[in-house]
């Protein structure tokens, strides 16, 4: 079957990685001693393909990242680890550690009631924030600030929950942190 | 994966951040220059590669090893650098071809020569950075990062048949690009 020159460029492409088989190589050998346009195409893509390697090795002699990064990444990761530490557990780590680590159904329960607390918290301060009436001072943003509800349930069952609101200024954090 | 490797993979799964930055500073700096040639500067480069070895460690414990360490690492410093390409809509592609221009080392050359490898360099640079971002990414994969297809795809999460067809299609618009410019003259013995 004949080859299309659209074909014959594939085939030339992954013969330049030696991943062509013996067939296909000879189906462009034969289609090459007839087109005289594809046989340019694959002198020049060689030569395109020279100029791009000998710019990739001078790339792989960059330097890398600074300096500083080392202490910047470890000072990151530092506060990662303690963060995972001691942030409290949120409603839904809750549950999915409970039903993981199979609990009991008494705290199978607590974890359930602080899941719905949270939830509950959560839609009424959403709700009175977007209800609050303007103030007579300066002009404050509608939904002006955020509120976080967290909850969580020890081995008895016995359920904590912790309720924090957050300035404007941890809005964008928060977003992108969603992002 | 290296029974040494593995042990540093278990270590670092318990949150052990020595072992951790162990296992990825062999492939940071491979890391950072594939990050780099995306995001297009040093100073995005480095805040991105801190995200994507953050998300690394943060993911760590769902690692089975069902791919090298390397392409997983690679695939989410993809991941990483595309969303984080996404936020900076303040920088214009403008901008970011003129920064990548400026990334690379000089060596120092004859002036002549250095000249015309510069020029040259900047126009390979330019040519790249104006593939759309599938091509470019199994360019860079593949030219720059000499990884295998399958490597790719698996960086990349698609078939083998379309990591050919991308590089492909990559080079043949690279090729346009720089043949446009006569930066293709091939030498008298290729004829």
């Amino acid at each position: 079957m004949n080859m299309t020159c659209r074909q014959a460029m594939q085939l030339i492409s992954l013969e330049a990685d030696r991943r062509i088989s013996h067939c296909d190589n000879d189906r462009l050998a034969a289609h090459l001693r007839q087109c005289a346009s594809c046989a340019d195409y694959k002198r020049k893509l060689a030569a395109a393909m020279a100029l791009v390697e000998t710019d990739a090795a001078a790339y792989r002699t960059h330097p890398g990242p600074s300096d500083e990064f080392a202490s910047r990444l470890q000072s990151a990761l530092v506060e990662e680890r303690n963060s995972r530490l001691c942030t409290p557990i949120t409603a839904l780590d809750v549950l999915l550690q409970a039903w993981a680590a199979g609990m009991s159904a008494r705290c199978r329960q607590a974890a359930t009631a602080a899941a719905a607390l949270a939830a509950a918290a959560g839609i009424l301060l959403l709700a009175s924030a977007a209800v609050t009436p303007p103030s007579s001072g300066p002009a404050q943003p509608r939904f002006g600030h955020i509120a976080s509800f967290s909850a969580h349930a020890d081995a008895d069952g016995r359920v904590y929950a912790q309720l924090s609101e957050k300035t404007t200024g941890a809005r964008s954090a928060l977003r992108e942190a969603v992002e | 994966m290296s029974d040494e490797e593995l042990d540093l993979v278990r270590r670092a799964q318990r949150g052990d951040i020595g072992a951790f930055e162990a296992l990825v500073e062999v492939h940071q700096h491979k890391l950072f220059r594939f990050i780099l040639a995306i995001a297009g500067n040093a100073e995005d480069a480095e805040d991105s590669l801190q995200e994507t070895l953050l998300r690394a460690y943060r993911a760590l414990p769902t690692f089975r090893g069902n791919s090298s360490l390397s392409t997983w690492l690679y695939r989410i410093a993809l991941n990483t650098t595309r969303n984080w390409i996404r936020r900076q809509t303040r920088a214009s592609s403008e901008r970011i071809a003129q920064r990548m221009l400026e990334m690379a080392p000089e060596t120092p050359r004859p002036l002549d020569e250095g000249l015309v490898a510069n020029d040259t360099r900047d126009a390979v640079r330019r040519a790249v950075r104006k593939l759309p971002d599938h091509y470019r990414e199994a360019i860079l994969l593949r030219h720059y990062h000499s990884l295998t297809y399958e490597e790719i795809a698996d960086i990349l999460q698609v078939p083998i048949g379309t990591v050919r067809s991308r590089i492909a299609q990559g080079r043949h618009l690279l090729l346009k690009q720089l043949d446009a410019q006569g930066y293709t003259v091939i030498p008298e013995e290729a004829r």
